[in-house]
């Protein structure tokens, strides 16, 4: 009789369990993911409308496409665009992150809140790489699979006070008051923000260090953005007319602006003070050769897609990273180069590849 | 009602037997209460939950107005703060303005996409960031212009829309909220009119809400105006191409609080919550569908516990009511034994004390009944015994020879007449003594009888001795064993007057004294020793049992058989002077009936039925 | 003997032990539903802005369907069959669903009717497959190209005002069955309204070339995206004052629509196509005997008049920032 019990009693259970396990089987089979049979990037950019950041995406994506067509193993990207949100852009970092990207490239928009991001990667343990608008190194020490790929902003700045100094010794039209004085005025990127700093000092203090006395008219702030440029520009011009002895902006998109302005102006070319941008974008080096820009910098936007889309395939393929230029196991820096009328068509090949 | 559950419930009892009865019982008690109390606490739990629900969205939403509103009074003060503290009192021409201005907007660029100036004629004065307007834009066509036209005194929120008014880089557009009002305001000394525009930033709106809404898979929230002209919806393009059903004007038109199902065709609650100064209402939408899904877990869980319960009950209950049940159907098992004619079973004693105690009773009474039966066996032989020997007497063979030799010598003598009497009196006697095969017979039979034997005792004897019979009327009737009277008076004549030559005397005599019947049989023979007497009635002495059969012994036994044992006989005897027995009866009225009555040897009692 | 009394209870111990397998299935089926169906995305040219309305109709039904859309990464296509080989390779990878706007419309049915067996399938754009066998298994997203096409030759002479008398037509992609159709519809509108086509173009690798060598109409009509982005280009550059007039859903449109380049365009709605293609294959992954049904799209026309309307807005200005 007790025996007859505990039959019944075990036979449920068996059928319980066999029940069950043949769920969990069959759920987790499922659910596996496929053999990773692809690498996924995914890239944030601070704004879409941003010339330079634009461009080297899409020098990016022609990077991998050109890989892809090689043969290696199948590179995808995602791309999120933060339109200047910090928050959006921690957003969108989480849900690469639980698509599972091997690899992200964050262009942060907040150089001094990468805290969200960093922690979210770490815990995920994937990799990520700056670009183009750098943290505080301490941040980047925070974890050892934080990257950065960019360039030395003081070396631009650097670039476009010595192509100041050339032409200022070369065009003695410049002085257009002749008092020997350089009266300018600054169109500058964020307020804050690092490389924005960074430029408008080392150009200005190459410029004086150079011998060559400055004044300045005004700085504003334009936001990297060619029609608050022009804007800004009006604004100037409105208040200093034809004193402006020199436009310097941080980037070719304000540089751009303030031309945008004088030609809205119907301002005759040769009343025009000197120009300059930084970046190179193409349309920068169409102005440049138009001659309405009178320099800029070249950012290598090739050299940095390139070395992003290198580091990431090997980060996500587990290669080593030795042959690679990397300092202090983190950072990959460009070199700046600078563009003058004389080599602007090198420049434009080069953009053209 | 209740009796027919109760009749039900002992028509179960009976017939699935005790562990059945038991299993059953616990198992229904059990199921119906772990199912009563599952639905009971299931369904608190439901309510509760989704009260809980309720709860936890309107505290959610209202985080979300207060956030909203916080927002949007900011926006407003900056509005204020820009009027008020800048415009009304500069002169627009002076650019003084231009430098507040841009601070002001760095100071809040992520919340505004622009702000700007414009006359009255809608003509741009002033503008930060972006001043440069866009060929064929028309500000004063535009509905934010026009509204706060209309409406001087108030700040004028619109709904959402792109910025249509400066330059932006190739393919830049903007989602705003525009809130704008009249201004006064002063060119070149000259006062006018004129409308301040802020622009904000429409997506930090979206990203509130959006952020809202994702938590939840099945609820949501939505901005709406007080028409139900929709600023924010998770679903907004879906509802636009037709693919999703919003009735936001139905939700909208009501007052704050707590609906079901506006508007919708399914069971859905609605919360409604008023953001104050624009008229916007903030909605919560839970839908019951998904409600009802982010339950289903829990009801299958539930589900699950259940029955697994339920199979753990039924196994408990199965082996508890086995225990309980074993030792009485193994008691059971014993009786049936014993039923079926085993007067030597082996009675189960075992399980609780009751069981135990049971078993032991019955196994006492088994015993008892085995001596009770063997008792009967006993008395049966006896009866059977005795009838047997007073059937032996009712043809005594040699009482036979006896009478009919003297019958054959009075022939031959001549003694016809005294023949024909002798003749008569022992067909009497003959007649009586079988009595149709009866031990039961009335008094007066017996005397009858008793009557016919000493007739015909008298005679043989040649009157050695006189008979006497005074029998009251009221005995007569009443009932008797036969062949009682006679051996007395076989002994009386035997022992008792025989050698007394004419001068023996005996008597007999019946009547009624204490409720009880009497009848004496006195001789004045030579008596019994005392000794003797007291033997007579309790051994089987064969020196008195003569050739005629029945003894004192047996009457006295056959007495006590039918009537019990405060009857019988009583000897009293003086020697040289006589003897007296008295045969002891109840007072019975003859019945035919007493014959089966009395032959179970119940006594007095069982034939008098309610006498006891 | 006892035990024949409890006959009863074994059954009912059977219907208790599948309502507790049945319950406990349950359960873990549902703790288990995070596994989301996947639909692989296969367009030519995946990162181009012209995908916009597209991805952001695949992304509200991703969500509103519990699903995981994975954008193909792709370039621009060789053939129709690179298409297909890597649309099997993404089946292959574990996709459920697919959907893919094939760049030839010759061969798809049959490259894809393997595919078809055991993969939901739809098509944007072209009805390349119309009564096939598979026609459960594979359906169709697109709009009426064909009036499409008439209806672009409408607005743009109504837009034109004066009726042009020449035309030329760019007509795309003619390899998809969808843009013959559109190059049809236009061509017989033209036609009746007594215009003269002087040149018809598809699709070429330096349309800005060709443009400068042809003789220019009165307008140009674009038929698909791509030819009117490159067609906006060459009149930005050459200064040209020919009407220009297209289908399209580029995010760029908005600002060429503004600056008066572009004359009026066709939207077709491909937020539409994202969204309903994903959830008819989210709910056919559930009850599969249903078979997929051919789904038709709307398109809206925009013009510089119209194009900061409420609706309209919307669709030329999808995200909001």
């Amino acid at each position: 009789m007790r025996g007859k019990r505990h039959g019944r009693l075990r036979r449920a259970g068996a059928l319980l369990l066999a029940g069950g396990l043949a769920l969990a089987g069959s759920g987790c089979g499922q659910g596996a993911p496929a053999a990773r049979s692809e690498i996924r990037i995914g890239v944030c950019i601070y704004d879409e409308y941003d010339t330079f950041i634009n461009r080297l995406m899409k020098r990016f994506s022609q990077d991998v496409t050109e890989w892809n067509e090689g043969g290696g193993t199948r590179v995808s990207i995602t791309t999120g665009n933060a339109a200047a949100s910090q928050t959006t852009q921690n957003e969108q970092v989480k849900s690469m992150i639980q698509e599972e990207c091997d690899v992200i490239c964050v262009n942060l928009v907040d150089r001094t809140d990468p805290s969200i991001i960093i922690d979210a990667a770490r815990e995920a343990d994937i990799p990520i790489i700056f670009f183009n608008r750098e943290l505080v190194e301490e941040d980047l020490e925070r974890w050892d699979r934080l990257y950065y790929v960019g360039a030395d902003a003081f070396q631009s700045g650097m670039i476009q006070g010595l192509e100041v100094v050339d032409l200022y010794e070369s065009e003695p039209r410049t002085d257009l008051n002749g008092d020997g004085i350089l009266q300018y005025v600054m169109l500058e990127g964020e307020a804050g923000h690092q490389d924005s700093i960074v430029r408008t000092e080392y150009s200005v203090n190459t410029i004086l260090n150079a011998g060559i006395p400055m004044e300045k008219l005004e700085s504003s702030i334009a936001n990297w953005n060619r029609a608050q440029a022009q804007t800004r520009m009006s604004h100037m011009l409105d208040l200093y007319e034809d004193r402006i002895e020199l436009v310097l902006a941080n980037n070719d998109d304000m540089a751009l602006g303030a031309i945008d302005e004088y030609k809205a102006r119907e301002i005759p070319r040769d009343k025009w003070p000197l120009i300059l941008g930084i970046d190179g974008t193409d349309v920068g080096l169409e102005a440049l050769q138009k001659g309405e820009l009178s320099g800029t910098v070249y950012n290598d936007k090739e050299g940095q897609a390139d070395a992003m889309l290198d580091l990431c395939i090997r980060l996500a393929l587990g290669e080593s990273l030795e042959d690679l230029p990397l300092k202090d196991n983190k950072y990959i820096r460009l070199e700046y180069e600078a563009v003058t009328r004389e080599n602007v068509e090198d420049f434009l090949e080069r953009a053209a590849e | 009602m209740d009796k027919r559950i109760i009749r039900l419930r002992d028509r179960l009892y009976e017939a699935a037997g005790i562990q059945t009865a038991i299993a059953v019982s616990f198992t229904l008690i059990f199921s119906l209460v772990i199912v009563l109390l599952s639905l009971v606490l299931y369904s608190q739990f439901s309510a509760r939950s989704r009260g809980m629900n309720i709860d936890s969205t309107e505290r959610f939403l209202n985080q979300t107005r207060t956030s909203l509103e916080d927002y949007l009074r900011s926006m407003r003060r900056f509005s204020d703060a820009m009027y008020y503290t800048s415009i009304k009192n500069s002169d627009l021409d002076e650019s003084g303005l231009y430098s507040e201005l841009n601070l002001m907007y760095e100071a809040n660029k992520d919340d505004l996409i622009s702000f700007a100036i414009f006359s009255d004629d809608g003509t741009l004065i002033s503008a930060v960031p972006v001043s440069v307007r866009k060929e064929g834009a028309d500000p004063s066509s535009q509905e934010w212009f026009q509204a706060a036209m209309e409406e001087v005194e108030n700040l004028h929120f619109s709904v959402p829309h792109v910025q249509n008014l400066f330059e932006e880089t190739a393919g830049q557009y903007h989602w705003v909220i525009s809130l704008s009002r009249s201004i006064q305001l002063t060119r070149g000394g000259v006062p006018g009119m004129g409308v301040l525009l802020v622009d904000m930033n429409f997506s930090r709106i979206a990203q509130m809400l959006a952020r809202a809404n994702e938590d939840s898979s099945y609820q949501y929230i939505y901005l709406c105006d007080r028409d139900g002209s929709i600023i924010y919806h998770p679903r907004q393009r879906l509802i636009e191409e037709g693919l999703f059903r919003e009735d936001a004007l139905a939700a909208a038109s009501r007052p704050d609080g707590t609906y079901e199902n506006i508007g919708s065709g399914q069971g859905q609650i609605t919360v409604v919550k008023t953001v104050s100064y624009t008229g916007w209402k903030l909605i919560s939408v839970i839908p019951e569908a998904g409600w009802q899904l982010g339950m289903g877990r829990f009801r299958y869980l539930v589900i699950l516990l259940i029955s697994l319960t339920l199979i753990g009950v039924i196994g408990i209950t199965q082996l508890v009511s086995r225990q309980i049940s074993r030792p009485l159907l193994q008691l059971n098992e014993s009786v049936r034994d014993l039923e079926s004619g085993n007067l030597y079973p082996e009675i189960y004693i075992g399980g609780s004390r009751e069981v135990r105690h049971l078993g032991q009773t019955v196994e006492a009474s088994v015993r008892r009944i085995r001596a009770l039966m063997q008792d009967l066996v006993v008395q049966q032989e006896l009866k059977r015994q005795s009838e047997l020997d007073a059937l032996q007497s009712q043809i005594n063979p040699h009482f036979l020879y006896n009478t009919l030799d003297s019958v054959v010598w009075m022939i031959e003598g001549g003694h016809d007449q005294e023949a024909v009497r002798m003749i008569g009196d022992l067909a009497s006697l003959l007649r009586i003594s079988i009595s149709q095969g009866r031990t039961i017979i009335p008094v007066a039979d017996e005397i009858r009888h008793a009557r016919a034997y000493m007739e015909i005792q008298k005679i043989r004897y040649r009157n050695t001795f006189e008979v006497d019979f005074e029998v009251s009327p009221e005995v007569e009737s009443m009932a008797t064993v036969k062949l009682i009277i006679q051996p007395i008076l076989e002994n009386a004549i035997y022992y008792g007057v025989r050698e007394m030559d004419g001068e023996g005397e005996i008597r007999v005599r019946a009547y009624l004294e204490g409720g009880d019947v009497w009848i004496d049989v006195e001789d004045n023979g030579i008596g019994i020793p005392e000794d003797q007497a007291k033997r007579l009635l309790t051994e089987r002495s064969r020196e008195l049992v003569h050739g005629n059969g029945v003894g004192l012994l047996n009457v006295h036994s056959r007495i006590r058989l039918r009537f019990g044992q405060d009857y019988g006989l009583v000897i009293e005897s003086e020697p040289d002077e006589g003897t007296r027995v008295r045969i002891h009866l109840p007072a019975i009225p003859y019945r035919e009936t007493l014959e089966a009555e009395l032959s179970s040897g119940a006594g007095k009692e069982g034939a008098d039925g309610e006498q006891g | 003997m006892e035990n024949r009394d409890n006959i009863y209870l074994i059954p009912l111990a059977v219907i208790l032990i599948l309502l507790a397998v049945w319950s406990a299935t349950e359960f873990f089926e549902l703790t288990q539903s995070d596994h989301r169906p996947v639909i692989a995305v296969l367009v030519e040219d995946s990162e181009s802005g012209r995908w916009t309305q597209l991805r952001l109709g695949l992304e509200q039904a991703q969500q509103d369907y519990n699903l995981r859309i994975r954008f193909v990464q792709t370039g621009r296509y060789e053939s129709v069959e690179d298409q297909l080989v890597q649309a099997g390779a993404a089946a292959k990878e574990g996709a459920d669903g697919i959907f893919l706007i094939p760049v030839g419309s010759e061969g798809t049915q049959e490259g894809l009717s393997d595919l078809a067996f055991s993969r939901m399938v739809v098509l944007g754009e072209t009805d390349a497959v119309k009564d096939t066998s598979e026609g459960n298994r594979i359906a169709v997203a697109c709009p009426d190209n064909r009036a499409m096409g008439a209806d672009l030759v409408r607005m743009a002479l109504r837009e034109e005002g004066k009726t042009p008398r020449t035309a030329g037509i760019l007509s795309g992609n003619q390899d998809q069955a969808g843009l013959r159709d559109r190059l049809e519809g236009a061509r017989d509108f033209l036609e009746a309204q007594g215009v003269s086509v002087i040149w018809d173009r598809p699709r070429s690798g330096s349309l800005a070339d060709e443009l400068n060598g042809l003789e220019e109409p009165d307008m140009i009509l674009a038929l698909e995206d791509e030819a009117l982005l490159a067609a906006a280009d060459w009149k930005q550059a050459a200064g040209a004052g020919t009407g220009l007039y297209g289908i399209g859903c580029s995010n760029t449109l908005a600002w060429l629509l503004d600056r008066g380049i572009i004359g009026g365009v066709i939207v077709p709605d491909e937020f539409g196509m994202g969204y309903r293609s994903a959830a008819m294959i989210a709910d056919r992954l559930e009850i599969r005997s249903v078979p997929l049904q051919d789904i038709t799209l709307s398109y809206t026309e925009v013009t510089p008049a119209n194009m900061y309307e409420e609706s309209i807005e919307r669709l030329l200005f999808p995200e909001i920032e």
